[in-house]
């Protein structure tokens, strides 16, 4: 085994345990139950020149909102965009767009009216479909944002105290052969900086210090 | 043995994949930075718009007019008729009073309201026949409208189906009490129902006239008059493409939900909407609802562009709006903070 320190993250099951799996199946559902409530009140005794409270204005609306938020939310977690990244992003709007285009036209409706069974759709639902996503997504931006943000709060921590954890390290396992082909510790001793400074940095040379001063004492 | 190694590694393949960027997952990337600008730039901009938009919503919504009556329980003697089917040819008539007390101006729509009546049950949602309602020869049954498809000696019901067996057939009239003269209300009756429905989705099927169209058939089970009877008047308006059958057959997706019923014809007094006074509704009772709980109610309501009554959007707007501004402040507050900290720490 060449590298073993990668397999630690899987047998602590850092990246997924009961916990990730509970708040992310938590999160899935609250994000359908908002898209379809909010979709379920914004349409209520809704009023107009055309009645739009109808099955398949409600239907249209609820999983274009469903599928919106799931864009904003990829959006949020991609971290690195590359040009493969935005391709993949707007192909998937665009081909929803198609898609819908398609499979509600006229023409499809003509060839086979069981299964295209919604034509001419888009111009009705537009305003209805902008009007629930935009409060859906609008309820998951705040949200996001601050977790982005705390995430960027805690970055800093953690890089200092690996880099310590391996340099005392590979301090403590030089051998007495090593020690004594290197020119010295005379520089460090005179210059004092050692004495000054953090243990948790220089802890072998400390140790050795302290010896060298009590034997000189005897 | 050198050669022979040599050659050896030559013949054996590389297994590296290509020095390319894409396959060396070295790609060039834009990695967005959150600094403090951007983001509360974005907080702030989004909390505006949404409380902007918000707030034209909320204001839109007040200044509809609206007035809904409940008709089921004020016509409880006809009703009654109704709860025994073997009634059905019986007419019955019901006047119900009310009064607007400041003017409806603009354009007046008439609706029905249905109450726990669930247009989008499963199987009442797939009882119909698409292909017969484009006018086209098909074979019903082998659509899902069963069991509203043929009668027991063989003839085929035009249009088939739960959806269009269930039709509203109540007949609402609007009538102003001006002094003592009592003057109907001009009505429209088409251009009610969405173009797609009324040109592409609904053909009547062709003939030299329209109940020879549809000889061999027959009217569904619970309706008075056969289908290219519903509006002899206007031959738009008859057959399938009769607007009350089309804006029945576009089911509604809750159990409590109203269809457009008829539009005030802008003419003679009612040129600018209705004037406020006293009104009466005479209403031909053919529904049917006390069996299940369900209500029947009358509404006339204006309209505005964000589309009517209901306030849910207006405050949603507002909220997130509220939200997302508080956020941006609660953000400003904890980078003031951090930065306390950080120059302390650096002295």
């Amino acid at each position: 085994m060449e590298f073993p320190e990668l397999y630690v993250i899987g047998q602590r099951d850092e990246l997924f345990n009961y916990r990730i799996f509970g708040v992310t199946l938590l999160h899935g559902v609250s994000t359908s139950l908002a898209s379809f409530y909010i979709a379920l009140w914004a349409f209520e005794d809704r009023v107009g020149s055309k009645v739009v409270g109808d099955y398949e204005s409600f239907a249209i609306t609820v999983a274009t909102s469903s599928f919106l938020s799931v864009i904003v939310e990829i959006v949020m977690d991609i971290k690195f965009w590359t040009a493969l990244s935005f391709l993949v992003v707007t192909t998937s709007v665009l081909f929803f767009c198609l898609f819908s285009f398609l499979t509600q036209s006229i023409n499809a409706f003509k060839i086979a009216p069981a299964v295209f069974c919604f034509p001419g759709k888009m111009p009705q639902g537009s305003l209805q479909q902008g009007l629930a996503w935009e409060v859906a997504t609008a309820l998951m931006y705040p949200i996001s944002l601050q977790k982005i943000r705390l995430k960027t709060k805690r970055e800093p921590e953690p890089s200092v105290e690996l880099r310590a954890h391996i340099r005392r390290g590979s301090f403590c396992r030089r051998s007495s052969y090593a020690f004594s082909h290197h020119e010295g510790y005379a520089g460090l001793i005179t210059r004092g900086d050692s004495l000054r400074a953090k243990e948790s940095v220089y802890c072998p040379v400390g140790l050795f210090l302290k010896k060298h001063n009590k034997t000189k004492k005897l | 043995m050198k050669n022979r190694k040599s050659q050896e590694a030559q013949t054996l393949p590389s297994r590296c994949p290509d020095n390319s960027a894409f396959k060396q997952q070295k790609l060039p990337a834009w990695k967005p930075k959150l600094t403090i600008t951007t983001v509360l730039s974005s907080f702030f901009v989004t909390g505006v718009f949404c409380l902007s938009a918000g707030v034209c919503l909320i204001l839109s919504t007040n200044s509809v007019r609206e007035i809904q009556i409940n008709y089921s329980d004020k016509c409880s003697d006809c009703s009654k008729l109704r709860e025994n089917s073997s009634n059905w040819n019986n007419e019955c008539y019901c006047s119900v009073d009310f009064m607007l007390k400041e003017d409806m101006l603009g354009d007046v729509f008439m609706y029905y309201g249905l109450q726990n009546f669930y247009q989008n049950h499963r199987r009442y949602v797939i009882s119909r026949s698409d292909a017969q309602l484009l006018g086209r020869d098909v074979d019903i049954q082998k659509s899902y409208c069963a069991p509203f498809t043929t009668y027991q000696n063989g003839t085929p019901m035009a249009p088939c189906g739960a959806i269009a067996n269930s039709i509203f057939n109540d007949t609402i009239d609007l009538f102003y009490n001006l002094n003592s003269s009592v003057i109907q209300v001009p009505l429209l009756k088409t251009g009610n129902s969405w173009w797609t429905d009324k040109n592409v989705k609904f053909r009547n099927p062709k003939s030299y006239n329209l109940s020879s169209a549809f000889a061999g058939t027959a009217r569904p089970p619970y309706w008075q008059k056969p289908v290219y009877m519903l509006d002899e008047e206007d031959e738009g308006n008859n057959g399938y493409i009769n607007d009350d059958f089309l804006i029945w057959m576009r089911v509604s997706a809750f159990s409590t939900f109203r269809n457009l019923y008829r539009r005030v014809s802008r003419t003679n007094q009612f040129a600018d909407g209705l004037p406020a006074g006293n009104y009466t509704f005479h209403i031909s009772y053919n529904f049917p609802v006390s069996k299940f709980k369900g209500k029947k109610h009358v509404i006339l309501s204006t309209v505005v562009w964000s589309g009517g009554s209901n306030p849910f959007l207006g405050i949603a707007y507002t909220v997130c709006g509220t939200a997302a501004t508080l956020t941006g402040f609660v953000i400003i507050a904890i980078h003031l903070q951090l930065r306390k900290k950080k120059t302390f720490i650096q002295k």
